[in-house]
């Protein structure tokens, strides 16, 4: 049930967003656009031979990329119907990974495509020149910074106040499963350090370099506080859907059907996001479009754009640029904080993939029970509970693990593993470390008050060890 | 005004800045008495280094062409000081404009009419 919820849940989150980004980066008019496949849109663009040979290679990059699209959601539709968890979500992140770079391939293609015909074209570049107007050099912000702390300030009551239920300092009543299992601090706590980094990108973003598109200032102020102020009101919402969120997750803790509840709240704020993102997309091309007529001075940094779609200028000291495949910004990867940021993604990646292999041992190594001496010992890798035998209070046999209601406080939560401190039925601090597809389990009860569930690699094992110790 | 900077000019940035700086008074696009934004934000506006913009302010604090303090950062000169002669470097780079303006073809009056159009 689990591996099943996981499938829909990636389907619901990823295949949307694929299908915006594809339409984003492969619109079917890109006339009016300021780049082309991240190639400056330039006035020897426009005549009557190039702006066909540009409207071929858009048609053909689009039917490409839409003919990719279409087999990434027939995988991801497979995808739904495998078994296992550790092998569907190996699958899903190959799936993304390989979908970004498939998505990306056309565009990739294209870029190459457009930089032959500047050259064909022969434009000579006037790579190196940059323009900046004095008159509005630093003078222009949008962000009001009250409007992203006050979310913050917020957030953070919302995170203390979970804490403060978790460590049983607030007591919400005795129906409250959840409170204990430190899951509402540690979601809450998570999206207020998302809510933490999002300002600090919305006040480098709004600090970023204005772009000077015309010998005019005013037409230049204009532009860039339109543009400016798209952004900063992006990054409000973005700040405010997170806070509904955090508000959400902590109204949680007076729900009792904690799970249900959370995956409702999860796809609304992922439906928020999107629906920002396309406000956000759609402003800025407006933008665009609105001052195409007024361009007339530009900064020609193809050469710059390996693909496209990474900045590399070493000359350039900005941290942040505008990017040129869909909206926002994105880094310098020849600065210092670009390759922090290319090593933390590099790291990211393969921290995934070992976060995969190392569930595929989880789930593929069995629990082992035995009596050791005086103990009883529950090992499974590199864990092992000891429970002396001594300190037993009482000994059951439970029939179906599954009857009962388990919240994991910390430690793996698996279809074929639960091993970890556990709140079952209300009780808090109990420690499982068994297969729940092994239905049968043994209870034990230590004089110190702590509760065992556990169970062997499978019934037969499970009920012959209970004879042994009971 | 807009400054035009070429990163790969033999002209270094710094000169670059004051230069363009210079002409931005001589035209009148810069007031006296207007603002120049702050070093930290002309280098950021440029992607170049605070240390290159300090050194193209100094240089035209210098020269008297701007003057700068703490609390209102750098301002256009009211009253730059009028030597009413040309410098012995400008006279040398006028001198190498003319001849190859010469050697190019460019008549007299081509040449005068361009310095009145500038001179304005």
């Amino acid at each position: 049930m689990t591996s099943f919820v996981f499938g829909i849940t990636m389907f619901a989150c990823i295949m949307p967003i694929l299908w915006i980004v594809f339409l984003f980066i492969y619109p079917r008019d890109i006339s009016g656009h300021k780049y082309i496949f991240g190639v400056t849109n330039r006035e020897e663009f426009k005549n009557e031979q190039t702006t066909a040979d540009i409207s071929d290679i858009v048609k053909s990059t689009r039917t490409l990329a839409f003919r990719i699209m279409i087999t990434c959601t027939i995988i991801a539709f497979i995808l739904l119907f495998l078994h296992g968890m550790v092998v569907k979500t190996a699958m899903w992140l190959s799936f993304i990974y390989l979908s970004i770079i498939g998505i990306m391939l056309p565009y990739v293609s294209a870029h190459n495509k457009m930089m032959t015909l500047k050259r064909e074209l022969n434009i000579t570049s006037n790579q190196g020149i940059s323009y900046v107007d004095l008159k509005n050099a630093g003078s222009i912000h949008a962000l009001k910074l009250h409007q992203l702390i006050i979310p913050n300030i917020v957030g953070f009551a919302l995170f203390s106040f979970s804490i403060l239920a978790d460590l049983g300092l607030i007591n919400l009543g005795n129906d409250i499963a959840v409170a204990g299992s430190y899951l509402t601090s540690l979601i809450s706590g998570t999206m207020l350090f998302t809510g933490i980094i999002i300002t600090l990108i919305a006040i480098r973003t709004d600090k970023m370099k204005n772009e000077t598109i015309s010998t005019d200032s005013d037409i230049n102020a204009n532009y860039n506080r339109a543009k400016k102020k798209t952004k900063a009101n992006f990054f409000i919402s973005f700040m405010c859907i997170n806070l509904f969120f955090i508000l959400a997750v902590d109204s949680l803790l007076f729900f009792k059907y904690y799970n249900v509840t959370a995956i409702i709240i999860s796809i609304a704020y992922m439906i928020m996001l999107i629906i920002v993102i396309i406000i956000f997309v759609k402003n800025n091309n407006s933008i665009d479009k609105m001052y195409a007529d007024d361009i007339t001075l530009f900064t020609d940094d193809d050469e710059y754009w390996i693909g496209g779609i990474i900045y590399y200028n070493p000359n350039d000291k900005r941290i942040l640029v505008e990017t040129r495949m869909t909206s926002g910004s994105t880094v310098n990867f020849a600065g210092t904080f670009g390759k922090v940021t290319a090593a933390i993604l590099a790291l990211s990646i393969i921290a995934s993939i070992a976060v995969i292999v190392w569930s595929g041992m989880l789930e593929g190594t069995p629990i082992d029970l035995r009596l050791d001496g005086d103990d009883i010992i529950c090992h499974q890798l590199r864990d092992e509970y000891v429970i002396p035998v001594s300190e037993i209070e009482s000994v059951e046999y439970g029939s179906d693990i599954n009857k009962k209601s388990m919240i994991r406080t910390n430690g793996v939560g698996m279809d074929s593993l639960l091993k970890g401190n556990f709140i079952v039925d209300d009780e808090k601090g109990c420690k499982i470390f068994l297969n729940p597809k092994v239905k049968e389990y043994i209870h034990v009860k230590t004089t110190g008050g702590t509760s065992y569930y556990i169970s062997d690699e499978n019934a037969d094992e499970t009920k012959a060890f209970y004879e042994k110790i009971k | 005004m807009i400054i035009r900077i070429e990163e790969l000019s033999d002209v270094p940035i710094y000169m670059q800045i004051r230069n363009q700086i210079v002409m931005g008074i001589s035209a009148g696009e810069l007031k006296s008495g207007e603002q120049l934004p702050t070093v930290r934000a002309l280098a950021l506006e440029m992607g170049i280094n605070t240390m290159t913009v300090s050194k193209a302010y100094q240089l035209l604090k210098t020269e008297g062409y701007i003057m700068t303090d703490r609390k209102n950062g750098a301002r256009v000169r009211s009253n730059i000081e009028q030597q009413g002669s040309i410098s012995e470097a400008n006279k040398t780079e006028l001198k190498r404009i003319v001849s190859e303006a010469r050697l190019s073809g460019v008549s007299k009056k081509e040449l005068l009419d361009l310095i009145k159009e500038y001179y304005g």
